[in-house]
C-alpha cells in the first residue's frame, strides 16, 4: 500500500510540508468517526427529544448508553414556563431555649441579585430551589395517579396494595429527601444564632402563583399561598451561612 | 479529476482543521463563566459543595454512578475537599488563558464534571451544556490553531479527530436549540403566546423597572414568546446556510443570551450559551466578520476626515 500526500498542502512552505498519510488507516478512521458521530448523536435526539415511539423502544438501552457523562435534558421553560414559586423561611432554637421569628432567607436574595446580576445570592438560590424541590419531590405525578385512580375506584384491592406499598417507599425515602433541607436550615440559623449556639432548627416553605396572564396588572394574592410547615429537629452539623 | 486527485483532495480537506478561532473563543468565554461560578461562591464553597455542606457526603456518594469518575467522591475529608477545590480554581484559570490546551482539556473536562457532580442543585442548563462540549472538547485544537514546529505523521490524523469533534459541538448544540424549541410547542403557554410573561414574573427572574413594562405590554410578549420557540427550531437549518443567515442567526442568539443573562439575572447560563453560539463560526465567518468591521470602520473615517478637515482650524481665514 502506498502512501498519500495531498495536494492541497502543495504551495506551502518547505517546513509545512504535511505528513503522508497511509490511505486504509485514514479511510478506516473517518469511517469509525463519522459511525460513531452517527450512533451517538441518533441515541442523543431519542433520550432529548419529547416521548415516541422510537424512545419508549429505546429508552432503556440509551439511558444506560448516555449515563452518567451524557444526560442531558433541554426543556428550557418547556413545556410551559411559571411553575410555582418558593420562598423559604426557617425558625432557629438556640441552646438557652430561646425561639427567633420566621425569618424569611428568600427575599433578601432577591433583592441582593436584582441589585447585582453578578452576586453570590445567585448559586444560594438555586441551592434553595434545589433542596425544596427535593423535599416537595417525595409525592411524585406517579403516586398522586394511582391515589386517583383509587379514588374512583375504592373497591379495587389491587390497586389499594400497589397504593400502600408506594406510600410507604414514599414514606421510607422521607427521611433521606429532606436532610439537604434540613441541613440548609441548619446553615442558615448557625449564620444567624451561631453554630455553637443554635440547638435545632425547623424550615417552612411558602409556595404561591402567579396571576394568569389576563391578570398581569394584579398583584400576587397573599391568601393564596400554601404553607409546608416542618416540625423541629436537630441541627445539623454544617459550616453557616 | 482522477480517483487518485479524488483522494487526496479528501485527506486534504478532511484534515485540514475547521472552527479553530471559534472554540478558541468558546475556551476563553466558558472558562471565564465557569471561573466566576467557582469564585463568587468561594466563602460559602463547603456549604455548596463541601463533605459537610448541603449534600452531606456519605448520602451524596451513595447515589454516584458505578462509572462516575469524580475527584470530590475520592476523600471525604476537608482537607482533599480544599485540594480538589483548589485544583479546579487553577486548572479552570489555565485553561482560559490557554496555557496547553491540549493537556489541559482533559484536565478541564475532570475538575468541571466533578465539581457539577458534586451539587446538581447550583446548576444551569448552560452547566449540563458545557461539560458535554468538554468531552468532544478533549479531542479537537482549542488552542486557536498555533502552527506546530513541523508536522508530522499524525498531523493529518489528529486534523481528522480535530474536525469530528468540532462536529459533534456544532451538532450538540443545534440539538439544544432544536429540541429547546420542540418540547415549547406543545405547551400551552407557547403555544398560545403569553410564555414570556411567566418567565419574567416569577420572582426569581423579575428586574423591577425592566421586567414590568415587558410582560404587561401584549404585543411584546406575544411576539418574544412566538419567536422563542420559531428561532429555536430554525436555528440547526440557519446554521447550515449561507454565511450572512448563519452570522445574523448567531447574532440574535447572542441578543438572545445577553437578555436572559441581564433581565432574567441567568449570567453563567447566559455567558455558557454565548460561549458555545460562537463556537459555530466558523474561520471564514471570523475572518470576512473582520474584513467587514475594517472596511466599515475605514468608511467611517474616511467619512469624518473630511468633516474635521472643515473644521474651525481650516475655516479660518488665511
Amino acid at each position: 500500500m502506498t502512501t498519500t500526500t495531498p495536494p492541497a498542502f502543495e504551495g506551502r512552505r518547505a517546513d509545512d510540508a504535511p505528513a503522508a498519510v497511509h490511505p486504509w488507516a485514514f479511510a478506516g478512521l473517518a469511517v469509525a468517526l463519522a459511525a460513531t458521530l452517527v450512533l451517538h448523536f441518533v441515541a442523543t435526539a431519542i433520550s432529548v427529544f419529547p416521548p415516541n415511539p422510537a424512545s419508549a423502544a429505546h429508552t432503556a438501552s440509551v439511558h444506560g448508553y448516555l449515563a452518567p457523562y451524557f444526560v442531558q435534558s433541554w426543556r428550557l421553560f418547556a413545556p410551559d414556563p411559571g411553575g410555582p414559586s418558593f420562598v423559604l423561611l426557617v425558625q432557629c432554637r438556640g441552646t438557652d431555649g430561646a425561639t427567633t421569628p420566621w425569618i424569611d432567607v428568600t427575599t433578601p436574595m432577591f433583592e441582593s441579585t436584582r441589585a447585582n446580576r453578578l452576586h453570590p445570592a445567585q448559586a444560594l438560590h438555586r441551592l434553595n430551589k434545589g433542596a425544596i424541590g427535593h423535599m416537595l419531590g417525595i409525592r411524585d405525578a406517579f403516586t398522586e395517579h394511582l391515589e386517583a385512580k383509587l379514588a374512583a375506584d375504592p373497591d379495587n384491592t389491587a390497586l389499594r396494595e400497589v397504593v400502600e406499598a408506594v406510600t410507604r417507599r414514599d414514606d421510607a425515602s422521607a427521611e433521606a429527601r429532606s436532610r439537604p433541607l434540613m441541613r440548609l436550615a441548619s446553615a442558615y440559623c448557625g449564620g444567624i444564632l451561631g453554630p455553637d449556639a443554635l440547638d435545632s432548627v425547623r424550615p417552612r416553605i411558602d409556595v404561591f402563583e402567579i396571576p394568569p396572564f389576563s391578570r398581569r396588572h394584579d398583584a400576587i394574592d397573599p391568601s393564596q399561598v400554601r404553607t409546608y410547615e416542618y416540625p423541629w429537629r436537630a441541627a445539623e452539623s454544617i459550616p453557616p451561612l | 479529476m482522477t480517483p487518485a486527485q479524488r483522494w487526496q483532495r479528501f485527506v486534504a480537506t478532511a484534515s485540514r482543521p475547521r472552527g479553530l478561532r471559534g472554540l478558541a473563543t468558546f475556551r476563553v468565554l466558558s472558562g471565564i463563566a465557569l471561573l466566576y461560578q467557582v469564585l463568587v461562591n468561594y466563602a460559602q464553597r463547603r456549604v455548596l459543595w463541601g463533605p459537610d455542606g448541603v449534600l452531606a457526603f456519605d448520602d451524596w456518594r451513595a447515589g454516584l454512578h458505578p462509572l462516575d469518575l469524580n475527584l470530590f467522591a475520592l476523600d471525604g475529608s476537608i482537607l482533599w475537599f480544599e485540594l480538589a477545590y483548589h485544583a479546579v480554581v487553577v486548572v479552570t484559570a489555565l485553561w482560559t488563558v490557554g496555557v496547553a490546551p491540549r493537556v489541559v482539556t482533559p484536565m478541564m473536562w475532570l475538575v468541571t464534571w466533578s465539581l457539577h457532580g458534586r451539587n446538581a442543585f447550583v446548576l444551569t442548563g448552560g452547566n449540563n451544556l458545557v461539560q458535554i462540549l468538554l468531552v468532544y472538547a478533549m479531542f479537537a485544537d482549542l488552542g486557536g490553531g498555533k502552527p506546530a514546529s513541523r508536522p508530522r505523521w499524525w498531523t493529518p490524523y489528529l486534523g481528522l479527530l480535530h474536525n469530528a469533534a468540532y462536529l459533534a459541538i456544532v451538532l450538540q448544540v443545534c440539538l439544544v436549540y432544536f429540541s429547546a424549541g420542540i418540547w415549547k410547542v406543545h405547551g400551552e403557554r407557547w403555544f398560545f403566546g403569553t410564555a414570556l410573561y411567566y418567565a419574567l414574573r416569577a420572582p426569581e427572574f423579575l428586574l423591577p423597572g425592566v421586567s414590568e413594562p415587558l410582560y404587561e405590554n401584549a404585543t411584546i410578549v406575544v411576539l418574544f414568546s412566538y419567536a422563542t420557540w420559531i428561532f429555536q427550531i430554525a436555528f440547526p437549518f440557519a446554521i447550515g446556510m449561507r454565511r450572512e443567515v448563519r452570522v445574523l442567526t448567531l447574532a440574535i442568539a447572542l441578543a438572545f443570551h445577553v437578555s436572559i443573562a441581564v433581565v432574567m439575572g441567568l449570567p453563567v447560563f447566559g455567558l455558557l450559551m454565548i460561549a458555545a453560539d460562537l463556537a459555530l463560526l466558523g474561520d471564514g465567518d471570523y475572518a470576512w466578520l473582520t474584513a467587514l468591521w475594517q472596511r466599515g470602520r475605514a468608511a467611517w473615517q474616511r467619512r469624518r476626515a473630511p468633516s474635521q478637515g472643515r473644521g474651525p482650524i481650516a475655516a479660518a481665514p488665511p
